[in-house]
């Protein structure tokens, strides 16, 4: 078995292979998959100055997007809709404002503002995104989950079908044998909830546990300005990272009814009193309290 | 008066079984447990084929079968392995009981997968306030509450959590809790 460990998009990467490659092959995938997290990066990271999308935050204009904004911008749009504004890309002034900036100040620097809706914004008509008021956007709820089944996509066009990529703690597993993730406890890193058991496809959580300074965590509700108290922890089960990791999210604004009609996912949330709820077909054990 | 007061006895009577099935019912909320009578029920079946996921059930169960003590002589048969006893599904039920209240209700809903509840909830249906309140107890209290077992004592192959933060960001956070200490 082949293993890559690197850093990337600010957070640590696993990349499991479970056939057999050969040296070159090997170190030829890597840098593959590196460029590929790099070009990414480079287009929809807030935390770099030569990216697109800090471009569009200071210029109103007709921006070109690249080929793989369409399948994120489009399940970006269909959940915007979906959870009335709650899921939206446009919390990036959000949490720069309270503090989660390209600096890491950490400090409220100013006032928050409620999010605005996208047309008071910009115009999305792929591949032209037209920004009419400059506003900094921020792809975080499901770019980390995009980006890990983009690096799929390099590993398959190299003729690699048998991996495990794990991206802090999103998942993406396609293999004839499941593997056991630990659901990590969000009040307790050195201990895990659960253990659920994976086979091709994606569970991705989401946490405020490890980015959190002053009142903030790094989810803010783009309306009520405020980091949700009632929830400890999502893990949502889904075939692509893209879904998994953006639902993740959206479970933190609205209740998943709200989008188990249009989804096929499968969840589990852990409220602050430690009690959780999950779908009947989240294949996972729980350690529950005798 | 004779009738008189073979009446009085029996509304004591009548009015004592009430008091006593009330208290009863109480008590049972107050023990957490499932109220008895069943008046309405609906199944689900549920499709989507067996898996063996393996989910504990939650503290709550009258089902457990409970082996018959024997004073006799060592039994020669060993008893059988019961054979799968529920359908899968969700089966909702309305359950009916006195209180000193009045009559009242609650609505309780669990799935099944493989003799396994999988998930439950409850619904409050009661129409008095105060068995409203004991129903809310009843509901908040029999949630499944999850506990942290040591990374080390579990076999895992990955664990999924919030992501792990750059260096910059833990860095950042570390100067800050460091200013804001007195």
């Amino acid at each position: 078995m082949t293993q890559f460990k690197f850093e990337g998009i600010g957070t640590s990467w696993q990349i499991d292979i479970y056939q057999q490659l050969s040296t070159t092959g090997e170190s030829g995938l890597l840098s593959k998959i590196k460029n590929r997290i790099e070009i990414f990066d480079k287009t929809y990271s807030r935390f770099r100055d030569d990216s697109l999308i800090m471009k569009m935050s200071k210029q109103t204009g007709v921006f070109l997007l690249p080929a793989d904004a369409e399948p994120m911008l489009s399940l970006y749009d269909d959940l915007y809709k979906k959870t009335n504004g709650l899921f939206t890309p446009l919390v990036g002034n959000i949490l720069s404002d309270a503090g989660y900036d390209a600096k890491y100040s950490l400090k409220q620097k100013k006032e928050l503002q409620i999010a605005p809706g996208w047309d008071e914004v910009f115009e999305y008509k792929y591949p032209n995104l037209n920004i009419k008021k400059p506003v900094i956007l921020d792809f975080g709820a499901g770019g980390k989950g995009y980006l890990v089944d983009l690096a799929a996509k390099v590993l398959e066009e190299n003729g690699v079908f048998e991996y495990c990529i794990d991206a802090g703690g999103d998942i993406l597993h396609k293999n004839k044998t499941s593997i056991r993730v630990g659901l990590e406890n969000p009040e307790n890193t050195k201990e895990v909830i659960g253990v659920y058991t994976l086979q091709n496809g994606s569970i991705c959580g989401s946490a405020g546990n490890r980015r959190a300074w002053g009142n903030f965590t790094h989810i803010i509700n783009p309306k009520t300005l405020a980091s949700p108290e009632n929830i400890l922890a999502v893990w949502v089960a889904a075939e692509t990272a893209l879904l998994a990791d953006a639902l993740a999210t959206c479970l933190f604004f609205v209740p998943a009814k709200t989008l188990a009609d249009a989804y096929k996912f499968e969840y589990m949330t852990v409220y602050s009193d430690r009690s959780i709820e999950k779908s009947p077909n989240f294949s996972s054990e729980v350690f529950v309290s005798p | 008066m004779e009738p008189q007061s073979n009446l009085q006895k029996n509304i004591g009577i009548f009015l004592g079984v009430i008091i006593i099935l009330g208290v009863f019912s109480v008590t049972m909320f107050s023990d957490k447990k499932s109220p008895d009578v069943s008046v309405t029920s609906q199944v689900i079946p549920d499709t989507t084929g067996i898996d063996n996921s393996v989910i504990p059930t939650p503290p709550v169960s009258k089902t457990s079968p409970v082996a018959p003590k024997s004073k006799t002589p060592p039994v020669v048969d060993k008893p059988k392995q019961p054979v799968s006893a529920y359908n899968n599904g969700t089966y909702s039920a309305t359950g009916s009981y006195m209180s000193p209240g009045g009559y009242d209700q609650i609505g309780v809903s669990i799935t099944i997968k493989n003799d396994i509840i999988t998930a439950t909830s409850a619904t409050n249906m009661a129409s008095d306030g105060r068995s409203q309140r004991y129903e809310d107890r009843f509901i908040a209290g029999y949630k499944q509450y999850v506990i942290g077992k040591n990374i080390a004592s579990v076999n895992l192959g990955k664990i999924s959590g919030s992501s792990l933060t750059p260096e910059g960001f833990n860095d950042a956070l570390a100067q800050i809790k460091a200013q804001a200490k007195v």
